[in-house]
């Protein structure tokens, strides 16, 4: 009998509702306790195509999807057929005998559980929508768990839907358990609710979302881009309930520009796009620099280059999300980890931003950005950032030029000039994109040029002291010390469990803020020990970051850029090829 | 508190326009309207983008943002959003305008938000020193268009008509007492504003002169501006211009459908939905 660690996924045609199914069976888990990781897989398509949802549950951690399936639901016939390989020992699938015949010959040794669940559906709650309901129904009774859990979830879900809906959702649940149950003593699996605190089951967007809000953001604009339209849904719908202004863009450059002009008028503001749309915000992000403009930036990848493939992963925008922009101008980039972090790096670029007048670009990917994870809820007190250097009405009035304008990029130590905002007495003055002095007017004399560059630029050494240090995950001894940014921390961090289980002593190096760099923090973890880098993109971007920095040179890389995320075993596998060949070397 | 005049609102620095230039009158119109209108200059905020007439900002005493070539509209409408006490303008020529921002040109119109777009038409690139723009007349020889233009020019009012704009105006930089009537409708009008100055580029368009335009421009006697049709026809005239405001309607602006957001609301409640 195996307890508290599950692979359950499940197949069907896009517009098949396979997202709810899993999302349905997350939060049941959730709901009880245990750790969860959802993650989809669909085609670029509204109708059509096959899509297909893990659900991975665990009783310690679920922090990326596994290869393996414990529990295959397949609403179609090809659910069987693409993923009859990925079935663990002792795995079962549910299907629905009335629309497809599985032999046991074509999967010797696994369970078959055909429950008839659009018959169910029609028949005890009245229509066949109700056979994903079913679905998840059959799949808590096959574990024996989470029934009324499974009641509740479907409450809060549709309780606002009238008593009509919820009666047939639960008939439909009820009906399905009982279908499934019928299996369960032939099954090794078993889910068992455990204590643990309240918690969420949410994506990387809405964790941005709300790292956003909990900062104080009152103004998100954007256009339409996968991975990351979720952000301009999701903040538009709680627009007026969490008193934020949304606005969907004619294009990515007006976003971008929106964004600015909202900050200049003193409101914390933020875009979000990704790749493809992140390219046409290149000029506005240089002027945000170069008019010292606060603004967050959230670019959440998919593969490119152009369209690329635009519902999966990639993380091949480090780079550009380091360098976009003509010129050279201070910058943050962050690319958090995990939804925690999407919350927590969020609520900080604004802080970034708004101290060092300057933008802050929150890097996330599809992988981070639209999976699911199961996290406590997050503490919101005390994040709303200070505003940085503000210009009262005296400092106004003693900083000005010998014509009497005020001194909005006025020379200063950290490179950070006070700022005020429009609607302020007396303090009439033009931000502007074009190289200016101290009280903003058009000025290309050579000191200037060269002081106002000086002092943008030494915002940045001010700020990577302001910045946390890389993270270090594992045996801290170890010889082998992984390294990656983004979202391959999951993967990574279970990886290293991997490793640990084989007798395998390795450690993770996380780099969350990538820009500034924390150059002598990394040079002083990664000294002396066999670097391998993992990253989502062909290139070894992180690699060449940190031989820029440190001039440390990985050479052993583990690169994928197929559009999937990294599955931990390959890391492990990968990560223990690697640790045997410079062993024997 | 003394009336503001014109002098008031002067920055101390001078513009760098050529002799005889299009711009000093818009720039002078600008300045009568905010002192004519008795407007806190602390609270008007000009918004440009790039090109000779896009230093307007630097040279009135209000708040300004000089920004790049073609944004000056979403970055002005997020500027109102942000603060509705504001009174924001924007200054760009026809390139900025209607050729590389033309996108955010068209959806203002239709957005309605209450701004003005004040667009210093010269039908040339002068900043770039004489390329076409998107106004230039078809067979216009110009630095990059040595055979002459093979492009039909952009009307800008009918375009701005038919996205569905609420006040759309023309004025001639030649005529300042009408040119400053102008600005100050405009930024009187609750909604989008456009008005269109023709202004001559004495150095890049030396053909479309003072003189050239006062011979093709004039003020229609008879005119109703709430007839879109009659501004549609005006519009679409093309041996000579109209000058004035050719359509004015009241709609609800952008910000009476949005209403004024309230303070932040409770995010443990939102996180609550997601257990």
């Amino acid at each position: 009998m195996r307890e508290n660690a599950l692979c359950w996924r499940a197949g069907g045609q896009a517009g098949d509702g396979i997202m709810t199914v899993g999302q349905m069976f997350g939060r049941v888990c959730s709901r009880s306790g245990l750790h969860v990781c959802v993650s989809a897989e669909f085609p670029s398509l509204i109708r059509g195509g096959h899509n297909s949802v893990w659900v991975r549950v665990g009783g310690d951690s679920a922090r990326a999807p596994l290869r393996g399936t414990d529990l295959l639901v397949a609403l179609n016939r090809e659910s069987i057929d693409r993923h009859a390989a990925s079935l663990n020992p002792g795995a079962a699938v549910i299907f629905d005998p009335d629309h497809m015949e599985v032999r046991q010959e074509e999967l010797p040794g696994k369970l078959l559980a055909p429950i008839p669940l659009e018959s169910i559906a029609r028949h005890d709650a009245g229509d066949k929508i109700y056979r994903n309901v079913v679905a998840v129904g059959a799949t808590l009774g096959l574990l024996d768990f989470g029934r009324d859990t499974f009641r509740e979830v479907l409450q809060s879900l549709f309780g606002r839907k009238g008593p009509e809906v919820i009666a047939a959702n639960l008939a439909a649940a009820e009906q399905g358990y009982e279908s499934g149950a019928q299996f369960s003593e032939q099954y090794p699996h078993r889910l068992r609710a455990q204590p643990a605190e309240k918690r969420m089951l949410l994506t990387g967007n809405h964790a941005i979302a709300m790292g956003a809000l909990a900062a104080g953001c009152r103004f998100y604009s954007a256009y339409p881009m996968t991975p990351a339209s979720e952000l301009l849904h999701f903040l538009a719908r709680v627009e007026r309930e969490q008193g934020i202004v949304v606005r969907q863009s004619e294009d990515e450059i007006a976003a971008l520009c929106m964004a600015l002009g909202a900050s200049h008028a003193g409101v914390r503001a933020m875009t979000g796009t990704s790749g493809g749309g992140f390219a046409l915000m290149g000029e506005a992000l240089s002027l945000a620099g170069m008019s010292e403009t606060p603004v967050v930036v959230v670019v959440a990848s998919r593969p490119g280059p152009s369209t690329g493939m635009p519902t999966w992963t990639a993380q091949g925008d480090l780079r550009f999300a380091a360098h976009a922009g003509h010129g050279e101008f201070p910058r943050f980039v962050i690319a958090p980890g995990d939804v925690g972090e999407a919350f927590s790096c969020t609520a900080h670029a604004f802080g970034l931003a708004e101290k060092y007048q300057a933008p802050a670009i929150v890097l996330s990917d599809r992988f981070l950005s639209m999976g699911w994870w199961s996290q406590p809820l997050f503490s919101g007190e005390g994040l709303v950032p200070e505003r940085g250097k503000l210009a009262d009405g005296a400092l106004l009035q003693e900083m000005r030029s010998s014509f009497g304008r005020p001194l909005r990029y006025r020379e200063s130590e950290d490179g950070v000039s006070p700022r005020w905002f429009p609607g302020t007495p007396g303090g009439a003055f033009s931000a502007s994109g074009n190289e200016h002095d101290e009280s903003g007017d058009t000025c290309d004399k050579v000191e200037n040029r060269t002081r106002q560059m000086d002092k943008r630029l030494r915002k940045m050494a001010a700020a990577e002291k302001d910045i946390p240090p890389p993270q270090l995950f594992g045996d801290e001894d170890a010889e082998l010390l992984l390294a990656g940014f983004g979202s391959t921390k999951m993967p990574a961090l279970d990886a290293l469990e991997l490793l640990s289980e084989r007798g395998i002593p390795a450690a993770y190096l996380h780099v969350s803020y990538l820009v500034p760099f924390k150059a002598e923090a990394v040079r002083r973890i990664i000294s002396g020990r066999g670097l391998v880098v993992v990253e989502g993109n062909a290139d070894g971007q992180l690699a060449g970051m940190i031989a820029e920095h440190t001039g440390i040179i990985a050479r052993q890389r583990i690169l994928k850029y197929d559009g999937r995320p990294f599955f931990p075993d390959e890391i492990a596998k990968e990560a223990e090829r690697i640790g045997r060949t410079a062993c024997t070397s | 508190m003394h009336e503001l005049s014109v002098e008031d609102l002067s920055s101390e620095t001078r513009p760098t326009w050529c002799g005889g230039c299009g711009n000093y009158p818009i720039l002078i119109a600008v300045k009568k309207a905010i002192a004519q209108l008795g407007l806190d200059p602390d609270k008007v905020v000009i918004v440009s983008g790039i090109g000779c007439g896009s230093s307007f900002p630097h040279w009135v005493r209000t708040y300004g943002f000089h920004t790049i070539h073609g944004r000056p509209i979403p970055l002005a409408s997020a500027l109102k959003m942000a603060n509705r006490e504001l009174t924001v303008l924007v200054t760009a020529g026809d390139g900025d305008t209607y050729g590389i921002g033309a996108n955010h040109f068209l959806h203002a119109m239709r957005r309605n938000l209450d701004i003005t777009v004040l667009v210093q038409n010269n039908n040339i690139y002068g900043l770039t020193e004489g390329q076409a723009s998107p106004t230039s007349e078809l067979g216009k020889v110009t630095k990059s268009t040595p055979y002459g233009v093979v492009e039909a020019p952009l009307n800008p009012l009918a375009v701005a008509l038919s996205a569905g704009a609420t006040f759309v105006a023309r004025a001639f930089s030649g005529n300042l007492q009408h040119l400053t009537e102008m600005v100050k409708a405009a930024i009187q009008h609750r909604g989008v504003a456009l008005v269109d100055v023709l202004q001559p580029c004495v150095t890049f368009n030396p053909a479309y002169s003072y003189e050239f335009w006062r011979n093709r421009t004039y003020l229609p006697g008879q005119h109703d501006a709430q007839d879109i049709h009659a501004a549609l026809r005006l519009a679409l005239e093309e041996d000579r211009r109209a000058l004035g405001v050719l359509y004015q309607v009241q709609k609800p602006t952008l910000l009476d459908m949005m209403p004024l957001p309230k303070e932040p609301g409770n995010l443990s409640r939102l996180m609550e939905s997601f257990v």
